[in-house]
């Protein structure tokens, strides 16, 4: 058995623990959500058959073996906010937080690694300085205002972008992947396209800025250690240009650090992109867990966490076997 | 063909990708043209969207609000006059245990079906069987329901029970066609007799209707209506500003000062339908006294709340029910504010040297409850009351180990009505809830009475009777009533209704 399939059977007892967890802490928490559920009106003898048809007067032991019988299968339950198979719910999201996901990761790189790089390069220049400066007001800065602030000025005052939601109304994506960028571009739907990509901007500069603090000085300190190292100096001593020194000896072997980081952050991303989706009103399962939790939809919370965790699992994994990719030294 | 050239296709993909990329930072042009008031659409961006199209999965006021455009209830309520008038319903009678509606004629849901007697009973036994039923509770006492022809049905209820009006508002009617022809997928076809016609939804996100021509109370003025939900207060604001949308909800009352020399925005309020007061439940103490309660309501103003802590965006409340509802009596006065009168009645029960009490509350339900209970706290300070203050997440606030477990003693809670009767019945009347566990025998009879009497004059006098015994025991301390405030682009015309619905059909754009 190769080191990969263990890996993927290891997760299993993982997953179970996370489910039987989360499970515990949220009936451990305080709260009902069948009042909330059944609002002004309801009356005690209401919420007692309520919560007796959504088998929540059940002893907790039993309706976890229910609810893990049945995830076996596939079947996840219904969820009790929205009446509604959970799996149709965290389907209809996903993509949408994905989609936001990786065009945060693209803003962050798309910053970080030249600035990090260049910052190395031309280290304790006035570049340099600014460029940490920025880095450091990029890390501090919380998500919720920079995202407010964007919504103001960009929104309010400027009108360049759209506030709220993933694509103007009457704009229909024929749905292949559910990521409305690709989509958009497999069905040469530009309209789509353009309206997506203004919905995103905004979102995913805001979820983006943080991980693009990080990874400019975690990029800036691994290049400036690769290039203390030997081999770059023998690759100078070599006569190598310049170019070549940067790109095929230094850059290749700082980006294991680089690569860690950002597998580390995606998983970070999912989870930030709760407060970004919130404010922006972006239609993606951190919303959903919000109002999952505020709720305590039990089943619907369970599994959106457990996403969260397999989400962490297989990136991590696709990190690892990036690895052996940039540096063939490394092997499963 | 496309596989022989592969490193063209990525080339125009990129370039293609690039030119979108650069039309949408483009975006001013783009997005003012496109979202641009005109007499045929209006943007409506709401605080809070559908998250369902089950039409009984809810029980709040915007959903109702919503769904209204597309379905109808048989009656809805004149605000000015506190009368019910007749929606789909054109006269009704009450008798004994019965209320016999007549329908109106002539009425057509959107698939062309007309709207009879059987549709009514459809959709009540829809709202009180159905398992996804929000609303089941309104029909508790419904015993029968009869269709002796298309247009007539008689609803028979196990007492005589005088305020079903109240308890068939927002209740909307549906099609029994459509359901027999969608089966368990009806929800995904919102068929309906409303002015407007579904279009499409996305959950969280759009809501598209178009003007229903053949509508039977004549086609409305604005052809199409596109609600966005935009769940962040400052995100509404600027949409709005920015000429993003029409009408905007829930305008934080530190914002609405933007609005006042806008030159395309207005702000619009109305006195909402919530009535805000500190509830004090009798069975523990010092509540059970009632010079404690009374002493309380000595010593809060809140004037002083709705000035500073609302920017004057509220309505003092006179007496356990504010001047928009339904038993309202002009005659009762609140306890005046007077510390020094409560320090003498805190006295006179036994706390000569003060006392401590816990004030709980959600800062997740109520706009500024922090806020709102520190002044209350300082307040009641100066009567030599400490109160603690303790903020619960609501889901934990009213539940059984809180409000509706009865556990919770002294908390600041807001319910809206139209109907006295509705909080009389729910928050002080024995046995009902455990939110305050008052009992009076003398104040349940007048409510037996009340829910019995048929005529309305006769009815509300016994309302006000019970109001009085309330004011007198005072398990609560009256509060006030909130602003409703709007965001309204100046080139609509609408005022706004006190119970939070936003109706396309009662707009018109210049």
């Amino acid at each position: 058995m190769n080191k990969l399939s263990r890996r993927i059977i290891g997760a299993i007892p993982v997953l179970l623990g996370i489910s039987f967890l989360i499970f515990l802490l949220m009936h451990i928490a305080p709260g009902d959500p069948v009042s909330l559920l059944l609002g002004d009106d309801a009356t005690p003898a209401d919420i007692e058959r309520t919560r007796h048809e959504w088998g929540l007067d059940r002893p907790l032991i039993v309706q976890y073996w229910d609810f893990l019988t049945r995830a076996v299968t596939g079947d996840f339950g219904k969820s009790l906010k929205f009446n509604e198979p959970v799996t149709k719910l965290v389907s209809e999201r996903l993509p949408a937080t994905l989609e936001l996901a990786f065009a945060a990761l693209c803003v962050a790189i798309m910053i970080a690694v030249p600035l990090g790089v260049y910052s190395a390069i031309r280290h304790n220049s006035l570049l340099d300085h600014a460029g940490m400066s920025v880095a450091l007001i990029g890390v501090s800065l919380p998500n919720f205002w920079l995202g407010i602030m964007l919504i103001y000025f960009l929104g309010g005052q400027l009108n360049w972008l759209p506030v709220a939601g993933r694509i103007e109304y009457g704009i229909e994506v024929r749905s292949i992947t559910g990521l409305y960028l690709l989509d958009s571009v497999l069905t040469g739907n530009y309209a789509a396209f353009w309206s997506a990509l203004q919905h995103l901007l905004m979102p995913a500069f805001t979820l983006g800025s943080a991980l693009a603090a990080i990874v400019t000085r975690i990029s800036r300190s691994s290049v400036l250690e690769v290039m203390r190292q030997d081999y770059v100096t023998t690759a100078r001593a070599k006569g190598l240009s310049e170019s070549t020194v940067i790109w095929r000896h230094i850059l290749r072997n700082a980006l294991i650090t680089i690569v860690t980081i950002l597998g580390l952050q995606l998983g970070a991303l999912l989870s930030g992109s709760v407060i970004t989706e919130t404010v922006f009103s972006f239609p993606g399962i951190g919303d959903l867990l919000i109002q999952s939790i505020s709720a305590r939809d039990y089943k619907l919370t369970q599994v959106l966490i457990l996403m969260f965790a397999v989400t962490y699992f297989v990136v991590n994994l696709l990190v690892d076997l990036l690895y052996s990719w940039i540096d063939p030294r490394i092997r499963f | 063909m496309s596989s022989m050239n592969p490193s063209i296709k990525r080339r125009d993909f990129l370039k293609q990708g690039a030119l979108a990329g650069f039309g949408a930072l483009l975006g001013n042009s783009i997005v003012g043209a496109s979202y641009a008031a005109s007499r045929e659409r209006l943007t409506f961006l709401a605080a809070v969207g559908l998250d369902t199209l089950h039409p009984y999965a809810i029980s709040a006021s915007p959903h109702y609000g919503i769904w209204q455009h597309m379905i109808e209830p048989l009656i809805e309520i004149n605000y000015a006059k506190k009368e019910y008038y007749g929606v789909l319903a054109e006269s009704w009678e009450f008798q004994d245990k019965k209320w016999m509606f007549k329908l109106r004629k002539n009425v057509r849901f959107h698939d062309g079906s007309p709207f009879t007697s059987k549709d009514v009973i459809h959709s009540v036994n829809r709202i009180k069987t159905d398992k996804q039923s929000l609303q089941a509770e309104n029909f508790r006492d419904l015993t029968e329901m009869q269709a002796p022809d298309d247009y007539t049905v008689i609803f028979t209820t196990e007492v005589p029970n005088a305020v079903f009006l109240d308890r068939l508002y927002n209740r909307y009617m549906v099609s029994k066609a459509a359901a027999d022809k969608y089966g368990d997928q009806v929800d995904q076809h919102p068929i309906g007799t409303g002015p407007y016609k579904f279009v499409s939804w996305q959950r969280g996100a759009n809501l598209v209707l178009t003007r229903n021509d053949d509508y039977w109370n004549g086609k409305t003025a604005i052809k199409e209506i596109v609600i966005k939900t935009v769940k962040e207060d400052s995100g509404r604001v600027s949409d709005l500003m920015a000429g993003q949308g029409d009408v905007i909800n829930n305008v934080p009352v530190e914002e609405l000062s933007r609005f006042d020399k806008h030159p395309r925005i207005r702000p619009e309020k109305v006195e909402g339908l919530r009535m805000h007061f500190l509830a004090m439940n009798v069975t523990h103490k010092p509540f059970d006294n009632k010079l404690v309660r009374q002493a309380f309501n000595y010593a809060v103003d809140p004037a002083q709340i709705i000035k500073y802590i609302y920017e004057g965006n509220g309505y003092v409340m006179n007496g356990p029910m504010s001047a928009n509802v339904i038993g309202f009596d002009p005659k009762i006065k609140r306890y005046p504010y007077d510390p020094k009168k409560a320090k003498e009645l805190l006295g006179k029960a036994g706390f000569n040297d003060g006392l401590e009490v816990k004030l709980y509350f959600s800062p997740d339900r109520y706009p500024k409850a922090r806020e709102v209970c520190q002044v209350v706290a300082d307040q009641l300070a100066k009567a030599g009351v400490k109160a603690e203050l303790i903020a619960q997440e609501f889901v934990i606030f009213w539940g059984k180990e809180g409000v509706n477990g009865g556990k919770t003693p002294f908390y600041y809670v807001g319910r809206p009505a139209i109907d006295a009767d509705t909080v009389y019945d729910q928050y002080y009347r024995s046995g009902v809830s455990p939110r305050i566990q008052y009992k009076n025998p003398e104040f349940d009879k007048l409510i037996d009475e009340e829910q019995k009497t048929g005529d309305p004059k006769k009815r509300i006098a016994l309302l006000q009777q019970a109001g009085r015994i309330l004011m007198e025991d005072v398990p609560f301390v009256p509060l006030y009533t909130l602003a409703e405030n709007y965001g309204v682009a100046r080139n609509v015309i609408w005022k706004p209704r006190p119970d939070e619905k936003i109706l396309a059909a009662e707009m018109k754009i210049k």
